[in-house]
């Protein structure tokens, strides 16, 4: 791969949380790259790790529990020069430069991550005097400036008030305007829609879709929604229960998944021209202290054979994907 | 079951006599009917006045206005007329599944008090029998006797919508109203609880109000398809017809916000803005300061709910609809 235009480079990330009742390895063995200027998608069921992937990115993870206990994150900044995220203190100066400032987030629930005692400008503007040195009528000017930019009217006047003032698709519009503020490099979108309305959901679609265009900034889009993944990603990674299960570019996938977890994920979804019944997975996801021992998903596949009861699959390449499936191999 | 009607207004208070000043307009003036076995979803987006539609059939709210006629026994009851005591035994003919599956059950009871609560309130059978009961419904939606023993928390998202399923069921109504039932699930688990719900339909010849905000699940699992939008039903045809051949500009502008689930693909954005404040809904169509297709008339005055002729069961409140030659799901 040309090194020049990487961004992101992940190999072997495993994030486990040891807590009481053992140890939960949220993240197994995840290794994925994303260039500049791309968008990857991740998608799976709420407890397969998708979020702790993100997380782990800006070194959010939880703590004390959470432990990053092997793997790279390589992010290169500029050409060649790297930095290894995975090495850095998680309290230290270095990643608090990259936090917020060179990888940004937004997140599910726009109510629960504004402040509500705060107006949103001063909230924009806390963003942009933490990573740039300006002072608070410049300041205030840029934050005028990312609200214009995320489609806000009047943003002079929007700027003094509260999120409680707000609509979830306004709310949603001044998040992506924090996360936007200092020209991030990465913009990790944790499930950005999923709280809103179906015609809201897709404004700001498209507003990500516009400005991630716009700034040329890269996008890492995390969502159980594979229709959101279709219309916004170009490479896109099936997780099941830390692991990679499937990765493939989008449109590849999309017209032929090959892992049966992807292929499952696809036909449970009500679509509009479908006549008869859905067809579901079996069971749900494995409880995590107790893990199948071979592959994660073989107690609720339909073409479970007897090596998958025994071994763990190993991500192989098969018709332009990476899958991780014993019929592959 | 048939509404005619139904008004819910809240009213907003201000001051320090707290003076009435003005009305929410929740459910402004819905008339439908569900058949027995039928199903029925309601959509829109949040702040159309869906859940308090369902809500006031139930009378979990005092209707405003209106009437709901329940079919009790072959008998048409008039709910908003029954008294609040004689309620309770009008009761036992619907029930309701939430949303939010983690605030719906009581967290301090163990599953078997939850599930057989709704049978001692009703005074049905003896305590062996309620959990007689219990037991063979859990066994029926998928969960097993010894779960019955166990607390909501030792349980997942969908494990706990079986539960609310079962609790439900279990003084056997012929009506529930479902509340966006799946919405908080995943994909997978969404496809096993909506199948569990067709399964029971069949099998206990219910009926349902399917409240949803997405367009597919309602399509998958209604027979006929009410949009509403503050406080108004706009459309009501049946579920293909509408995905096909939408008659009102609402129906077509949320058609297109589906997701075509292909790679690359777009949506086309047909409604700006958002939905005005149900105290002070603008005059004419309430849709009018949204619609591309707004004409002079839609300013002035309402539409009302016309049925449509040649379509059985369809009717579409909007002026242009004759007009006007919108494009369907593809």
């Amino acid at each position: 791969m040309n090194k020049e235009s990487l961004l992101i480079d992940v190999r072997d990330l495993r994030v486990y949380c040891h807590i009481e009742q053992g140890i939960v390895r949220c993240v197994d063995g995840l290794s994925f790259s994303i260039k500049k200027g791309q968008s990857l998608g991740i998608v799976g069921e709420s407890g397969c790790g998708k979020t702790m992937t993100a997380l782990s990115l800006m070194l959010l993870h939880p703590q004390p529990e959470g432990n990053i206990e092997t793997g790279n994150i390589f992010y290169y900044p500029n050409g060649d020069s790297y930095i290894d995220i995975a090495k850095l203190d998680i309290y230290g100066k270095q990643i608090r430069d990259i936090r917020g400032n060179e990888i940004a987030m937004i997140f599910q629930e726009p109510m629960m991550s504004l402040n509500p005692v705060y107006s949103i400008g001063q909230q924009i503007i806390e963003a942009i005097r933490l990573h740039k040195k300006v002072d608070k009528i410049e300041a205030r000017e840029l934050a005028i400036e990312a609200l214009r930019r995320v489609r806000i009217s009047a943003p002079e006047q929007r700027i003094n008030e509260y999120p409680f003032q707000l609509s979830g698709g306004m709310r949603q519009r001044v998040m992506i305007a924090i996360a936007l503020s200092c020209n991030p490099k990465l913009l990790i979108a944790d499930e950005p829609t999923t709280a809103l309305d179906v015609t809201i959901e897709a404004e700001i679609l498209k507003l990500i879709k516009d400005l991630q265009r716009e700034l040329g900034t890269s996008l890492m889009m995390i969502t159980h929604d594979l229709g959101v993944i279709g219309e916004m990603t170009d490479e896109v990674v099936v997780m099941y229960v830390g692991k990679i299960v499937e990765k493939a570019d989008t449109r590849n996938l999309f017209e032929k998944p090959l892992h049966p977890y992807t292929k499952a994920l696809f036909k449970s979804r009500p679509e509009i021209r479908m006549t008869g019944r859905l067809s579901s997975i079996k069971g749900s996801v494995p409880n995590p202290y107790l893990l199948p021992k071979g592959c994660n998903f073989e107690p609720r596949c339909d073409e479970a054979m007897d090596i998958c009861r025994k071994r763990t699959p190993d991500l192989v390449e098969s018709d332009g994907h990476r899958v991780s499936c014993w019929l592959f191999h | 079951m048939v509404v005619k009607g139904l008004k819910k207004l809240f009213p907003i208070r201000k001051g320090f006599f707290y003076k009435t000043v003005n009305y929410t307009k929740a459910v402004n003036g819905v008339d439908f009917f569900i058949k027995k076995g039928e199903t029925v979803g309601l959509v829109g987006e949040s702040g159309s006045g869906k859940t308090t539609v369902g809500r006031c059939i139930v009378r979990l709210y005092e209707p405003t206005e209106g009437s709901v006629e329940f079919n009790v026994d072959g008998n048409m009851i008039d709910l908003s007329e029954v008294p609040k005591k004689g309620m309770k035994s009008i009761r036992k003919h619907f029930q309701m599944l939430f949303q939010d599956v983690y605030s719906s059950l009581n967290s301090r009871m163990k599953v078997v008090n939850i599930v057989t609560e709704p049978l001692a309130i009703h005074n049905m059978g003896s305590k062996d029998d309620r959990i007689n009961r219990a037991r063979e419904l859990m066994k029926r939606v998928g969960l097993s006797e010894d779960d019955l023993n166990k607390y909501p928390h030792q349980f997942s998202g969908g494990q706990r919508q079986r539960i609310g399923i079962t609790r439900a069921l279990s003084i056997s109504p012929d009506f529930i109203i479902c509340d966006e039932p799946v919405s908080a699930l995943d994909v997978s688990v969404q496809a096993q609880i909506l199948n569990l719900l067709l399964d029971l339909q069949d099998e206990f010849q219910l009926s349902y109000l399917f409240i949803a905000h997405d367009l597919g699940v309602v399509k998958y699992i209604s027979d006929r398809i009410m949009v509403m939008y503050l406080g108004k039903i706009f459309e009501i045809a049946s579920s293909e017809d509408i995905y096909e051949n939408p008659r009102h500009p609402y129906t077509e502008a949320l058609l297109a916000a589906i997701s075509k689930y292909e790679a690359g693909s777009t949506r086309d954005i047909l409604l700006k803005g958002s939905i005005p404040d149900p105290s002070n809904p603008p005059d004419g169509c309430v849709l009018h300061p949204r619609c591309d297709y707004a004409k002079d008339i839609c300013r002035e005055v309402v539409p009302d709910l016309e049925s449509i002729p040649g379509v059985s069961e369809a009717s579409v409140a909007c002026h242009r609809y004759k007009e006007l030659n919108l494009k369907g799901h593809k």
